[in-house]
């Protein structure tokens, strides 16, 4: 296929492409208008469940955010030269996951119209609050990070600024975490361990947004991932995915040692319906065990394929992770007498039900579509690719 | 994965139908929007003042028409944060004073607040929370002893408009100067 | 300006809670001259004043199930009702029962107005804020609808406005969009009056809520805090609720 030719169908393609996620941003923008119209009464969310898909959405691409931004830090703060190759995609990928998140959670407010009112009332005391300025420091830092990285003149600061996003991304997902953690309320939450948790969530599901994104740019130039590559990164997702897996354990295994969260637990990993069967088969199995296994698999783990379909495994298992942590955690009804049987028409003492209707998962699919829309005009416009061969250097750290 | 020969292939014939779902999309969202807003004639009608009730506003007609938000929001912070229960200013005030004779409220096509409003194009964000009518033309003025009964299916209440606005009970002191 | 008019339509009200001299002094005195008991006769210019704190104690053993006078009555004030997933209840009855013991209790929960409130304290905007005299309220002008604060709240005491609403009583904004909570009256309680719960306990006979100021020594629930078992609910999260409970 001679050049001209290639450049046609390429141009073709971006539109296409521009066009698809255009609409998804669109059809989410106008399930966000309904909502805000006609009020939260269209979601499946409540006053008990006060926190639902959309939450779910956000969350992930807030994580995944901080977590793809992963690639660039070991690149340029752990100076490991594949991985540098790949760092203005990775931050590139951080700043469209963070818009398409925040989109999601600003326009599920009940009054969205008051963004102003966030950006100018602070509350400095509120985890959520701090969230607001950490999540704008990241756009501006990363922002800055990819400068020093496309401009020759400023590549010398590229170091200190990857190292600040780091350590900012390491702010930020701690902060996330706390979101949840900080809250002394329920039993699902009101523990320091949500924080590191969050961050190892965010190496996990933001290392696989990155390969998927990654091999969908190769192939969309027609060109061929070194193995060598892929193999590094898949043993660190295994890595990620099974650290994972660690802190799940012992936050349940915490949780089940005190008597007061016993019935919490079974709820969770027992009797739960929904949560349980997404916490055993969504989270744990296909979300950490499946992929581990292809990944580590002695001869399958190191085929493209394989990499490929377990990064989308985490990625499902974080989604269902996320659902089980953020909604499991409300359906769990609030234990105001301890050792009482609550009942009341508030639905105290039962746990709480929550249907998902379609505006809200029109939603969060549209701040997906937020996210790849940004990265898909971004990549088209400027020099995103990974470019191994224009590092010497990535070639001998290949040979070993 | 996929073969660019395919997308190609795939995209050729796709490519105006997606454009054109897009289009269709946004002028749909546009035109919704501007659905409410729509005026009769073409012009947006000059708003309508109508008398107030007491013999003259807290102030001069002219001040207040340039501050009465900064005075409304002022008093807001004093009543909410503070407590602080002066009814010069007070938003329950100026409803009891200029309340449309007919609708016996401040909001409406012929509103003292919202022609003004949509005159000047400005958001009138006050009435989905604050109550447009006086107290004496709600459900709720507890004087009369009536006190409405909101029981039944809340999920109806948007819908049931109660109008009690025959009941023209003078409003309570607003604080003429 | 004369204000008078007004102070005097409250007068019945607040009769009810403090004595008739209180009350009298209270009209006569000039505005900004404190009495000793400035809480009930606070002037309308006056702000509300940490030297009170704001409180209820809840008798539960005069409590009878299925009794909700309370819960209606603060519905017909601040305009809610319907018990569907996404209705409002600023107030509802609990029935507790020991499961070992089979005792029950029954009894109103609402916002506690607590003096270190997980609401408040999470609030990203500062909307959730706890007002001098110890009432918590969310100030629905600069309320996003985040519904942070409802995750926070250990008492399940906030609700979100899921639809629009209309015909609001004048002196209870509310709307859709924004979460709202137990106000505990504030606009009666502003004018010398007690919340509508307490009234429609005390109306029907059941005195089973005693609402007044927990830092008087003088008032009738601090010396009933002060002699009697009461109860804080989660009292292991060490709010420092201003609603109390007594025969739990």
């Amino acid at each position: 296929m001679n050049i001209e030719a290639f450049r046609k169908i390429e141009e073709r393609a971006f539109y296409a492409l521009a066009g698809l996620l255009g609409l998804v941003v669109l059809i989410g923008l106008g399930a966000a208008h309904y909502m805000e119209t006609h009020g939260h009464v269209v979601t499946g969310m409540n006053n008990q469940i006060v926190w639902g898909l959309p939450h779910v959405f956000a969350i992930f691409m807030i994580v995944a955010a901080s977590g793809v931004l992963n690639v660039a830090s070991i690149g340029s703060v752990f100076g490991k030269p594949i991985y540098k190759a790949r760092a203005p995609l990775s931050a590139l990928l951080a700043i469209a996951l963070l818009a398409g998140g925040l989109t999601v959670l600003m326009l599920d407010l009940g009054r969205p119209d008051r963004l102003i009112v966030a950006m100018t009332h602070f509350n400095f005391k509120s985890i959520f609050a701090l969230n607001v300025i950490l999540y704008t420091g990241f756009f501006a830092i990363v922002a800055i990070y990819i400068w020093t990285m496309m401009e020759r003149k400023m590549y010398a600061y590229s170091k200190y600024v990857g190292f600040s996003a780091f350590i900012w991304r390491l702010a930020l997902t701690t902060a996330t975490g706390s979101i949840f953690g900080f809250l002394v309320a329920r039993q699902a939450y009101n523990t320091a361990i949500l924080a590191p948790m969050f961050i190892i969530m965010s190496f996990a599901y933001g290392l696989a947004v990155f390969i998927l994104v990654q091999s969908f740019m190769y192939a969309w130039n027609g060109m061929k991932l070194d193995p060598a590559i892929l193999r590094r990164m898949k043993n660190l997702l295994a890595t990620f995915a099974g650290a994972v897996l660690y802190f799940t354990i012992v936050y349940h295994l915490t949780n089940l040692y005190f008597a007061k969260q016993a019935a919490f637990e079974r709820f969770i990993l027992i009797d739960g319906g929904v949560f349980t069967t997404l916490f055993w088969v969504g989270q744990i199995l296909v979300g950490a065990l499946i992929p581990i296994g292809m990944l580590l698999h002695p001869t399958m783990g190191s085929k493209s394929k394989t990499v490929l379909w377990a990064s989308a495994l985490i990625i499902l298992g974080g989604f269902a992770q996320l659902y089980v942590v953020v909604i499991g955690g409300q359906a769990f009804p609030l234990e105001m007498f301890p050792g009482m049987q609550e009942s009341s028409s508030f639905f105290d003492g039962a746990i709480h039900h929550y249907s998902p209707t379609l505006p809200e998962f029109l939603l969060g699919v549209g701040g997906l579509g937020i996210a790849f829309l940004i990265t898909t005009i971004a990549v088209r416009v400027l020099n995103f690719l990974p470019r191994d061969h224009s590092h010497p250097v990535a070639q001998d750290a290949l040979t070993d | 994965m996929f073969s660019l020969a395919k997308l190609r292939e795939m995209l050729t014939s796709k490519r105006g139908a997606v454009l054109a779902a897009l289009l269709a999309v946004s002028a749909v969202a546009v035109a919704s929007s501007d659905a409410h807003e729509s005026s009769s004639e073409g012009r947006v009608a000059k708003p309508v003042h109508a008398e107030g009730k007491g013999d003259k506003c807290v102030r001069e007609v002219s001040y207040m028409r340039r501050h009465h938000m900064d005075e409304l929001k002022h008093q807001r912070k004093e009543t909410m944060r503070k407590g602080v229960r002066t009814t010069e200013f007070s938003l329950q005030g100026c409803v009891d004073c200029h309340a449309d004779k007919k609708t016996s409220s401040v909001v409406g096509k012929e509103g003292f607040c919202q022609s003004c409003h949509t005159y000047a194009a400005v958001k009138l964000d006050c009435f989905e929370c604050h109550a447009s009518k006086p107290k004496a033309a709600t459900a709720f003025n507890s004087k009369a002893g009536q006190g409405v009964k909101v029981s039944g299916d809340m999920g109806m209440a948007p819908k049931m408009h109660i109008d009690l606005q025959t009941d023209t009970v003078e409003p309570i002191s607003t604080g003429g100067n | 300006m004369d204000k008078t008019p007004e102070n005097k339509s409250h007068d019945s009200s607040r009769r009810q809670f403090v004595g008739y001299g209180a009350a009298m002094a209270g009209l006569a005195i000039a505005p900004g001259v404190t009495l000793f008991d400035l809480a009930h006769g606070r002037a309308p210019e006056e702000a509300a004043s940490s030297k009170v704190r704001w409180g209820m104690l809840i008798d539960s053993g005069k409590c009878a199930t299925g009794c909700d006078d309370c819960v209606s009555a603060c519905g017909k004030e601040n305009g809610f009702s319907g018990t569907r997933e996404t209705d409002s209840q600023w107030i509802r009855k609990v029935e507790i029962k020991d499961l070992r013991s089979g005792q029950s209790h029954s009894l109103p929960m609402m916002c506690q107005h607590c003096e270190h409130p997980p609401c408040v304290d999470v609030c990203p905007t500062g909307a959730s804020f706890k007002r001098a005299d110890g009432i918590v309220l969310v100030d629905r002008h600069i309320c996003i609808g985040c519904r942070y604060c409802m995750m926070a709240c250990p008492y399940k005491a906030r609700s979100f406005v899921h639809e629009e609403l209309h015909d609001q009583n004048p002196d209870v904004p509310r709307g859709k969009g924004c979460v709202e909570s137990c106000t505990l009256c504030v606009h009666r309680v502003d004018k010398g009056g007690q919340p509508a719960c307490a009234d429609a306990c005390s109306e029907a006979g059941h005195n089973a809520i005693l609402f007044g100021d927990l830092n008087d020594p003088n008032s009738e629930i601090s010396k009933r805090v002060t002699t009697l078992a009461t109860t804080q609910v989660r009292a292991d999260l060490g709010l420092n609720v201003g609603v109390r409970y007594q025969g739990l």
